[in-house]
């Protein structure tokens, strides 16, 4: 198992050499970033000391290097728009993303698994064709589009939910972790969760869109691939209730490659927030990219790069290592 | 695993296939709207009632069904914000979406195939490495990876089809090494090497037909995928430059006015929707039609 | 030209077996420790022995499907397994190969009449024109009509599926055939038809053949000579007449005793052997049939018998069989 877990790890770091090798390439790519930052007005002599400041004008392999060093110790050089550290911008931003893409992802299993479960066990009637359907037009429907329509029936004309933005202005945001829902709900504070819930639920519904329609029928089929086998037969025959057989002995074995994929759709949650973000002005990473991109802020496109594939790494290797330990098979294959 | 007899693509195949369609009423509705839109795409001129660039500002953002007195115009869909018919706009866009992902789609699964292939035929270390290539690129942020190209380069229609077909050339990889992998197995590929076959003829003649099959199937998931992506992109404003009407771009436009003129966000979407919904139900007979023929 | 056409020399193959995990010298399993025989012109060779014996291995090394870990096979003067790539495909016309199962040797998206013409395409046999009519020619040989040029595979039965796997490695006119399991994956009926059938063309093209085969009695049937393996090693090899009438080892006597007799009134000895096949990667020491042996000695446990001649031509793998089957 040392060996398996050993490999895994070194895999991971590869990739992630990779990807800030990739980083640093498209960076490069049109061949100035100096030029790129400065304004039209700017005169040789300042072109001239950026690029000396930025350290531009060393040779390639040596900035390459450089770059790779600093990546390691999650060193992306200062904002040019806001003169701070960029890693430090991004980080604090990752609350909101994450609380985001938490919320969705949990909203997603609350429809998908309830959903999926019946649609298996009642297969192939009204149920399980309306599941199915509205499954497939989840997937065929831009979440931002859905979430725009939703602003527009439940924000704009109904005023049931807020528009945008994590709080209403003016209520006070007492969140050490920076996750609002949770926190109010741990700390009882009520106005709090009551706020900060209102104001996620629709940003949650669009990013967890596809998530569920997809999860939804993923948990079908696999409950189908389970209660087709053997074993499941077997228990039948023994006379065991049927609500016993689906959820102990069906639910069970359908549940390892589910693992996997819920791991899978976190990660592409996080990474795919951009949108919902924009969308409901949601301050998280997604949005912060959006406004570095106006600015042609590079050190902050970068560092949320590289950190959002660092999760996205982090998470598939914790759902490989934890794959492999519920199916010994794995390990030794 | 075997699939057998002719690729589905073979004219020997066409009448089966043909017959299966019919029976499968969702796919048939999917088929011809899909087919409804490659024609409105290829005979947009003569088909748009109006001039989708000409901008009349002072008959903007009106509703479906008005009558202009001005230009003389009846919009169906109503105008957007700089008075475009908007009907017209969401006709020319489709070629966009179109063009986009049919070429995203071949482009990412010719790179795929011949990765896969590649990889899971000659082992050792071409495996490794293209493994290494395909975790590297799943892991990098799709958005973001638009973001950061767009951002050195600006937004363009080359750039949009080349970052996604960067993005999903994996999945091809993936499935057809794992196809590659377990017909390298099979006793016809040890038959063709006793033969005395050359190493390129056995993977043209007998390694790459048999792993077609789940590449289609790859494609046929995600047509659907990319045209959604392609929206959201444009929808951002990093997509498809915004001289060119794309759906999502229109949707983008139409945020502004969310609470003023609706329709500018709403009919796009559901043009995007509509064709996504057809070309997931084709695709879906699609895979149930190839299935199964395993084993037949 | 010499009468030997194929000579197969100290043929071994090992498989390093899978390390457990927590380290530990890598094991060795010995499919194939030590085979030597030859096969003359117009022979047919038998090899015959229990699933796991290494016969299936030893005949994918005479093709080079499987290289040899040591150990060299030379057919008519060509030491094959030191060619390189592109002399090692030409040679492939001239000694060709059929495979156990109908199912998996035939490209399931290529038509019979692919199938059957690609090695005339490979070596270039003749012009576009002429490799249609060869490869109809050779299908009506093997029984199939031309009917079936167009067909899949999957639209044949399984014993036509295997004529045209015949058809395939004749079609080139090799020399020499390996045919691993031909009719195994059959229904006992149409086995005897495609027996028959090989025996008729391996007249006709006047082929040396290999047939390696668990089945005794198909083994029996079709042979000149018959090689018995056990556990990857020969235990001995002689003529079908001398093997079948008067078998000098204890393995081949007990192979032989289980091979139906179509009289009912013939009273048959069954040699039942005791215990399980042992495995591969640890065989037992000294002479490896020894642990199922009802006549094994002291001798035997201790020290591995090697291949000797006991009669003219009839070579044995055993210390005591003088003792048990006279000479």
């Amino acid at each position: 198992m040392l060996r398996f877990i050993a490999a895994r790890c070194a895999q991971a770091l590869v990739v992630l050499f990779g990807i800030t090798a990739i980083c640093f390439v498209i960076l490069h790519l049109t061949g100035d970033p100096a030029a790129l930052m400065l304004p039209e007005s700017a005169s040789q002599k300042d072109y001239q000391e950026l690029r000396e400041r930025m350290g531009f004008d060393r040779p390639l392999p040596e900035q390459f290097a450089g770059y790779m060093v600093n990546a390691a110790s999650l060193d992306f050089g200062n904002s040019y728009h806001q003169h701070r550290p960029a890693m430090a911008i991004v980080l604090a931003r990752v609350p909101a993303t994450f609380e985001l893409a938490i919320v969705a992802f949990l909203i997603a299993l609350l429809i998908a698994l309830p959903i999926g479960i019946v649609s298996a066990t009642h297969r192939n009637t009204v149920v399980d064709y309306g599941a199915m359907s509205s499954a497939l037009v989840g997937q065929s429907m831009p979440n931002f589009w859905l979430g725009l329509m939703l602003m527009l029936v439940f924000s704009l004309w109904l005023d049931l939910l807020p528009v945008s933005g994590r709080l209403t202005y003016g209520i006070e945001a007492q969140a050490a972790t920076g996750f609002y829902v949770f926190e109010g709900l741990l700390r009882l504070n009520w106005t709090l969760f009551k706020d900060a819930s209102l104001h996620i639920l629709l940003p949650a519904l669009t990013a967890g869109l596809y998530s569920s329609a997809r999860l939804t029928r993923l948990v079908r089929s696999s409950m189908l691939d389970v209660l087709g086998e053997d074993y499941v037969r077997t228990a039948r025959a023994k006379g065991l209730p049927e609500w016993k057989v689906v959820n102990v002995h069906a639910l069970k074995n359908a549940g390892i490659p589910l693992i996997t994929l819920c791991g899978i759709e976190l990660g592409l949650l996080l990474g795919g927030t951009v949108v919902t973000e924009t969308v409901f002005a949601w301050p998280g990473i997604g949005m912060l990219t959006m406004q570095a991109l106006q600015n042609n802020d590079f050190p902050i496109i970068q560092a949320a790069v590289f950190l959002l594939a660092f999760i996205f790494v982090f998470i598939n290797l914790v759902v490989d290592l934890v794959y492999a330990w519920l199916d010994p098979r794995i390990r030794y294959g | 695993m075997a699939e057998a007899g002719p690729l589905p693509f073979q004219p020997s195949a066409f009448v089966e296939a043909w017959g299966s369609l019919r029976r499968h009423k969702g796919a048939l509705i999917g088929a011809v709207i899909l087919l409804a839109i490659i024609v409105m795409a290829l005979c947009a001129q003569w088909i748009a009632p109006y001039d989708p660039f000409a901008q009349i500002p002072w008959e903007g953002r009106r509703g479906p069904l008005t009558h202009f007195d001005g230009s003389g115009r009846f919009v169906l869909l109503g105008t957007d914000h700089l008075g475009r018919d908007l009907l017209s706009r969401i006709i020319y866009a489709s070629r966009v979406t179109l063009i986009v992902s049919f070429t995203a789609v071949v482009i990412s699964g010719f790179i795929g195939v011949v990765l896969g292939v590649a990889a899971g035929y000659y082992g050792r270390w071409v495996d490794a490495v293209c493994m290494r290539l395909v975790d590297i690129f799943l892991a990098f942020p799709f958005e973001l990876l638009a973001l950061s190209v767009v951002a050195v380069t600006g937004p363009s229609l080359p750039v949009v089809v080349a970052v996604m077909a960067l993005r999903i050339w994996v999945v091809y990889a993936r499935v057809v090494r794992g196809a590659t992998l377990a017909v390298k197995e099979q006793d016809y590929v040890q038959a063709a090497i006793a033969l005395g076959a050359s190493q390129l003829r056995i993977v043209l003649v007998h390694v790459l037909p048999n792993v077609l099959t789940p590449a289609i199937v790859i494609a046929t998931l995600y047509v659907g995928r990319v045209i959604l992506i392609e929206s959201a992109l444009s929808f951002l404003g990093i997509g498809v430059p915004a001289s060119t009407p794309t759906w999502g771009g229109i949707l983008g436009d139409g945020r502004s006015y969310l609470d003023t003129a609706w329709w500018i966000a709403f009919f796009p979407g559901l043009a995007i929707m509509i064709t996504v919904l057809s070309v997931n139900l084709l695709g879906d007979w699609v895979r149930d039609y190839l299935d199964p023929r395993i084993q037949a | 030209m010499s009468d030997v056409l194929l000579s197969a020399e100290g043929l071994v193959k090992h498989y390093a077996v899978r390390r457990q995990f927590l380290g530990g010298a890598a094991r060795q399993l010995r499919a194939v420790d030590g085979v030597s025989f030859t096969l003359a012109r117009r022979e047919v060779l038998g090899v015959v022995g229990e699933s796991g014996c290494g016969k299936s291995t030893i005949g994918r090394m005479l093709v080079n499907l499987i290289e040899p870990t040591t150990g060299r096979v030379v057919f008519d003067g060509i030491d094959v397994t030191a060619l390189d790539k592109v002399a090692l495909r030409k040679l492939r016309r001239r000694m060709q190969f059929v495979f156990q199962d109908p199912y998996s040797s035939l490209n399931p998206r290529l038509t019979i009449e692919r199938i059957v013409g690609e090695p005339l395409q490979i070596h270039d046999l003749c012009d576009a024109a002429e490799v249609m009519e060869r490869t109809a020619a050779m299908l009506r040989k093997v029984g199939l009509g031309a009917d079936h040029m167009r067909r899949y595979p999957h639209e044949l039965s399984g014993g036509q599926r295997q004529r045209v796997g015949i058809a395939r490695a004749l079609i080139s006119t090799p020399e020499l055939v390996v045919a691993d399991e031909p009719v195994s994956a059959l229904d006992v009926s149409i086995q005897a038809q495609v027996l028959n059938l090989l025996a008729e063309l391996r007249q006709e093209m006047q082929l040396s053949m290999i047939m390696i085969s668990h089945n005794m009695a198909v083994i029996q049937h079709s042979c000149d000579r018959i090689a018995v393996m056990y556990l990857g090693q020969l235990v001995e090899i002689a003529s079908a007449d001398e093997i079948v009438m008067a078998p000098a080892h204890p393995y081949t006597a007990a192979l032989v005793s289980a091979v139906p007799v179509p009289d009912p009134t013939a009273r048959r000895q069954r040699i039942i052997l005791q215990g399980d096949v042992p495995s591969p990667i640890d065989p037992p020491a000294g002479c490896r049939f020894h642990t199922r042996c009802p006549h094994a000695g002291i001798q035997c446990a201790v020290e591995t018998p090697g291949l000797r001649e006991v009669r003219s031509n009839h070579w044995v793998s055993c210390h005591r069989s003088e003792e048990i089957y006279g000479s």
